[in-house]
């Protein structure tokens, strides 16, 4: 029953770390092709704009390269990563709501990154239309858990929340998505 | 909830992140380069640092040898030229060398290694603490009003929510599997256990009181490190017996358990043969224990918990040192934190997002597992919902009473639902459902729940996030007539109640006396507020919850 991965496409920072021994460069420029496009896609799933999301993963590999020396295990690397992306993104959206309330216009760049959105099919598309209508942490729970592939106590870890809340936050996530997708015609 | 909700989103996200890929000509080099523009000292690494410096050093070497050679070519000359019969010349620039060249490379590469890599620090044994966390503030009333985070040393880093460019504070080491876990004296769970005693579990420590958390006594098994603690499963009895299972490491067949038969004995080792289970996991495994007299005990060995259940449970009945399988990991439905009640009668929470996400009740012992099926608390409750989180099952004379947050609606904050069981948990009635504080409307809200063994006090713990986003509001209720009526005995107060890492337990805990311990937080977090989650400190109260002070645990 322990089953291998299937899931194509998924959050390979799940996998076990190949990633072994050398200098700090040499592993985190390892761990940066390893990663680098999963935190990328994490990242887009969680603010939707990919150039933000450029951003927020070389600010989270940024970060990496300078606490490396307090990482008390290199294999925390790709933890160290993910709660990084998604602090990233909540910093994001506040910077967003920040300039919302007080410049009272829209924080979007004049020349948005194409919404990857657009290029699905109907049905995908009404599913991620419906996630970005939840809070904030639903959205999250809910992108660590089915896309990144994530248990509960790594969930918890990502986001800095309790394993209670981390349940307690998917199931009504999911109930959300549900009503959500109700609501669309 | 229709079932294929789960796998409709999972498309979904799949679909939509297979779009976002890499250009065909990437704007970012394939090899990460960290970005030159680090600003300050701190940000660059020691050892980068003294490869730069090792860099730079030789060419600076020869340079400075060329410079002496040439100073003294010239004074040669000079020498020769003015005396042409002495014989001295030479002697002055080969002394002269030596001191330039030498001292540099030798000072150069001690002086940078120191500092780096002091992140961990170990707590000293026997350890010292006082009652109340503050210095200089009276032990029983420190205002819960006043976010104050430095206490015991907990947070080794400032929030990292302030700056675009932040990562997350490294309170974190690791398991060896990637999972991050908290450090420092931060508490992980905490149980009273009556007369005074208690222990905690902290970042680095497992820690014992038996004078209501004045004094500490660091009980840690020797040898254990502070990740294979955070893995690992507790349990400790109010005699002192205690015991901690180690989690098994990938590719291993055994795994450790640590036992003591008395408060201050030795900790004596066995080693459990996992049989038929073979540990694969890179992340998530875990190892839960339950015991319920001082022989009788179960431990729950999970593996790859986010992609498929897979755990094997094993039971002791004399006290650890020989440990059986217990039912069939085939047949059972889930694997999660267990907690049993009797020797019989045992609960389980399943990870999230499965089928199988509930609880599930064994009345042999583990042998067999089924759902446990509590009645709707509400007409508007939605049929099929495995909403229970945040639960709590407490055996209370004879009978089994169990707590749930009650989610009606998907915005709604519909208080704790209170059932009890007189027939092992086969059928449960709705006791009583308590909101305390009356609080608002959040989908963010959540309650804690405990009742005293002897039945005398139900305590909840309620919480909604202030309307402003950023902290929570939180109300202690409690009962002192089995749960007919809830009484709150707090104002509101910002506080956060986390929870520890375990369900069932660590949360809250009541003792017969009325003293209450709950993990918690005064940080102003919020909804949008990232560093809210892991409890930040133990907080205690002597009046049955009408007052609260933090309890000081030792470095």
């Amino acid at each position: 029953m322990a089953h291998g991965r299937t899931v194509i496409g998924a959050d390979p920072a799940a996998e076990p770390e190949p990633v072994t021994g050398g200098t700090a460069d040499e592993v985190i420029s390892a761990l940066y092709r390893s990663h680098r496009l999963a935190m990328l896609r994490l990242a887009t799933l969680l603010i939707d704009d990919r150039g933000i999301a450029e951003e927020i993963v070389q600010d989270a590999f940024g970060a990496l390269y300078r606490r490396w020396d307090a990482l008390a295990d290199t294999s925390a690397a790709a933890a160290y990563l993910r709660a990084s992306v998604v602090n990233g993104a909540r910093n994001e959206r506040r910077r967003r709501d920040v300039a919302r309330r007080h410049l009272r216009v829209a924080a979007r760049p004049a020349d948005p990154a194409p919404d990857f959105a657009m290029l699905l099919e109907e049905e995908h598309r009404q599913v991620i239309t419906a996630l970005r209508t939840l809070p904030p942490r639903q959205r999250e729970v809910l992108v660590l858990r089915y896309w990144s592939d994530l248990g509960e106590a790594d969930i918890a870890a990502a986001m800095g929340i309790s394993r209670g809340t981390v349940k307690s936050t998917a199931s009504r996530a999911l109930h959300a998505l549900e009503n959500a997708l109700k609501e669309t015609p | 909830m229709s079932p294929d909700i789960e796998s409709r989103l999972r498309a979904a996200l799949r679909a939509g992140a297979e779009l976002i890929d890499e250009p065909a000509v990437p704007a970012v080099p394939a090899d990460f380069r960290p970005p030159d523009a680090t600003p300050a000292p701190p940000a660059r690494t020691a050892r980068t640092n003294r490869r730069h410096r090792e860099r730079w050093l030789v060419p600076a070497s020869i340079a400075a040898a060329v410079a002496v050679i040439a100073a003294c070519t010239i004074v040669v000359v000079r020498i020769t030229a003015s005396q042409q019969n002495g014989p001295v010349g030479p002697a002055v620039p080969t002394a002269v060398v030596p001191s330039v060249t030498s001292p540099s490379p030798t000072s150069e590469r001690t002086s940078p290694t120191q500092g780096s890599r002091a992140v961990t620090t170990t707590p000293s044994r026997p350890v010292r603490s006082s009652r109340s966390g503050l210095a200089g503030t009276t032990p029983s009333t420190v205002p819960l009003t006043e976010p104050n985070r430095v206490i015991g040393g907990g947070r080794t880093a400032p929030s990292p929510v302030l700056s675009q460019t932040s990562a997350p504070a490294l309170r974190t080491s690791s398991t060896g599997t990637g999972r991050q876990v908290t450090t420092g004296t931060q508490p992980v769970d905490a149980q009273l256990l009556g007369n005074g005693r208690g222990y905690v579990r902290t970042g680095s420590a497992l820690l014992w009181t038996d004078d209501d958390g004045a004094h500490w006594r660091d009980i840690t098994p020797p040898g254990l490190t502070p990740a294979q603690l955070q893995a690992a499963g507790v349990a400790v009895r109010s005699d002192g017996r205690a015991w901690v299972a180690l989690s098994p490491k990938a590719g291993h067949h055994t795994t450790r358990v640590y036992r003591r038969s008395a408060a201050g004995a030795a900790w004596t080792t066995t080693s459990v043969p996992l049989g038929r289970m073979t540990i694969t996991a890179q992340t998530d495994e875990a190892t839960y224990l339950s015991f319920v007299t001082e022989t009788d005990g179960w431990m729950m060995v999970t593996d790859h918990v986010a992609r498929g259940a897979w755990g094997e449970l094993f039971h002791t009945g004399d006290g650890g040192l020989t440990w059986t399988v217990q039912g069939d990991p085939s047949a059972r439905p889930a694997v999660g934190p267990i907690h049993f009640l009797t020797t019989t009668i045992g609960v389980m929470d399943a990870d999230i997002g499965t089928q199988a996400q509930a609880w599930w009740i064994t009345r042999d012992a583990g042998g067999h597992w089924t759902k446990l099926k509590l009645p709707a608390p509400g007409k508007a409750f939605q049929p099929g919902v495995d909403a229970i989180f945040n639960g709590s099952v407490y055996p209370v004379d004879g009978a089994i009473v169990a707590a749930a947050n009650v989610v009606v609606d998907l915005a709604g904050y519909d208080g704790t639902a209170i059932y009890r069981s007189t027939d092992g948990g086969k059928n449960w009635s709705l006791q009583s459902r308590v909101k305390p504080g009356r609080l608002g409307e959040s989908w963010d809200s959540r309650q804690w729940f405990a009742v005293s063994p002897d039945g005398s006090s139900y305590v909840l713990l309620g919480s909604v996030p202030t309307t402003d986003g950023h902290g929570y509001t939180w109300v202690t209720s409690r009962s002192v007539n089995h749960g007919k009526a809830f009484t709150d005995v707090t104002s509101r107060q910002q506080m956060f109640v986390t929870g520890g890492q375990q369900p069932f337990q660590g949360a809250l805990s009541v003792a017969d006396s009325g003293e209450i311990w709950a993990l918690g937080d005064t940080d102003t977090c919020g909804i949008n507020t990232l560093d809210c989650g892991s409890p930040a400190a133990l907080f205690a109260s002597h009046d049955g919850g009408a007052s609260w002070h933090r309890v000081s645990l030792p470095h």
